[in-house]
């Protein structure tokens, strides 16, 4: 998997670059995402520009993710995705406990304050 | 390319007319079916619209009747309306299925069948038809049909008159290579959803349906997996100028219908643990305008979708369509 790596305030961005199709992607995604809450960066953004669309496995890891980073106390959102896969993710609920932002200003300027009230994922559910 | 693609004949290069004596030549005058719904128009319209099919139709204004009727006559299939004063349709549905298991059993309803996927869900039902699609004359009764005969399989019931290609998927290359060559013959302007949709249920063949990893996380799947021929999911697809339809087939019939209806009754706030898998399924349910899961139990799933290219031609409520024999 093509991704490139930046910091936004106090948040590492995962930059997916191409489509995030194939299960080792996945992994690579996930273990990443582990390597930095190893770090204690637990602000973890992932954006994805030039993704065109994100099919369950997909999903089902950065759900996945967010569960490691919620109990670590830290927040992971999703930046800059576009409007397929925004749809997607609506259609699924996704977006009732990941936070999904427009852009890194956005994201720069927002103040976490974990989930939404009305998602009961607990960390360590 | 490395899979090969075969012509399976057409699905049903039939006029109307013709369709027309075929249906009803499998339509024996046998088959009973039972009505159950409050409004009378209703039930007028649907005895019509069977009635030329060649069936024998009895009406029941409220579920009381209903199992009264039951009680008297026998009959090959129950379809009920969901709301109606007095017994609703799904307590009517589990009734029936104790005193008369022989019966087959439908609900229907003038409303989103999605906000009653928990009740679904619970009630452990499998078809849900949608009022609004008794406009489409000929799919509804296919349905029907479908289900009395228990001839579930196949892409031609749904898309008469298309050619129908067939490919089999033993690996993770075919099945791209596939499922690109199918995406590029959708005509409409969502095909992204189209994609998705195709990938995952090809996907979920493969992975659920035959390497059976529904216990595993997701990330830990292999893509190099090489299906021997005899194990093969195979994909069938064929289009008109209106629509496309895509069949999926495993061989192992794994798939229940109690897992469909855990998966689509999915809600986020239940904990990660439960949410591992499924959600392929919900989309496909969202985006796509007809979804048909048909089980033999221990032999053959099939998942179809059928796709109309113009976003106005599609139905804004869905049938809830499992087929398990």
């Amino acid at each position: 998997m093509k991704l490139s790596i930046r910091t936004a305030g106090k948040y590492q961005v995962i930059q997916i670059e191409e489509e995030l199709n194939v299960i080792s992607d996945l992994q690579e995604l996930f273990y990443l995402v582990k390597g930095y809450l190893e770090q204690d960066k637990s602000s973890i953004a992932v954006c994805f520009p030039n993704t065109s669309y994100i099919y369950s496995g997909a999903i089902a890891v950065l759900l996945k993710c967010f569960k490691a980073v919620r109990k670590d106390r830290g927040d992971l959102c999703i930046i800059e995705s576009n409007p397929d896969i925004k749809g997607m993710l609506q259609a699924l609920n996704i977006d009732r406990v990941i936070r999904i932002l427009d852009s890194e200003e956005e994201l720069v300027q927002s103040v976490p304050d974990g989930p939404p009230e009305h998602a009961s994922l607990q960390p360590g559910s | 390319m490395e899979h090969m693609t075969e012509e399976i004949g057409r699905g049903g290069l039939l006029g109307n007319a013709e369709r027309e004596r075929n249906l009803s030549a499998t339509s024996p005058k046998s088959y009973r079916i039972l009505i159950a719904d409050d409004e009378e128009g209703i039930r007028m319209f649907v005895t019509l619209l069977l009635e030329k099919k060649g069936y024998e139709i009895v009406c029941a204004p409220d579920a009381e009747t209903a199992l009264a009727m039951l009680s008297q006559q026998p009959f090959d299939l129950l379809i009920s309306d969901i709301r109606m004063p007095g017994m609703d349709g799904f307590e009517l549905l589990q009734r029936v299925e104790r005193e008369y298991p022989q019966v087959k059993r439908i609900l229907m309803t003038g409303y989103d069948i999605d906000n009653y996927i928990d009740m679904v869900r619970q009630y452990n039902i499998g078809n849900v038809l949608s009022k609004s699609e008794m406009v489409n004359y000929d799919e509804w009764c296919e349905y029907i049909e479908s289900i009395l005969s228990e001839r579930i399989f196949g892409l031609d019931r749904l898309l008469p008159g298309a050619s129908i290609r067939s490919s089999l998927v033993q690996n993770h290359n075919q099945s791209r290579e596939i499922c690109a060559e199918i995406v590029r013959e959708y005509q409409g302007d969502d095909r992204v959803y189209f994609e998705v949709a195709v990938n995952e249920l090809i996907t979920n063949a493969v992975y659920h349906g035959v390497l059976q990893l529904t216990n595993v996380s997701r990330e830990q799947w292999q893509e190099d997996y090489q299906l021997d021929p005899f194990e093969a999911v195979r994909v069938s697809w064929c289009s008109d100028s209106e629509k496309i339809g895509v069949s999926i087939e495993d061989p192992r019939g794994k798939l229940r219908k109690t897992d469909v209806l855990r998966w689509l009754d999915h809600r986020i706030d239940e904990p990660l643990g439960d949410q591992e898998h499924g959600r392929g399924f919900m989309l496909v349910r969202r985006f796509i305008d007809r979804f048909v899961i048909n089980i033999d139990r221990g032999k053959k799933t099939e998942c179809v979708i059928l796709q109309n290219f113009d976003k106005r031609m599609r139905n804004r409520y869905k049938p809830l369509l499992i087929h398990e024999i």
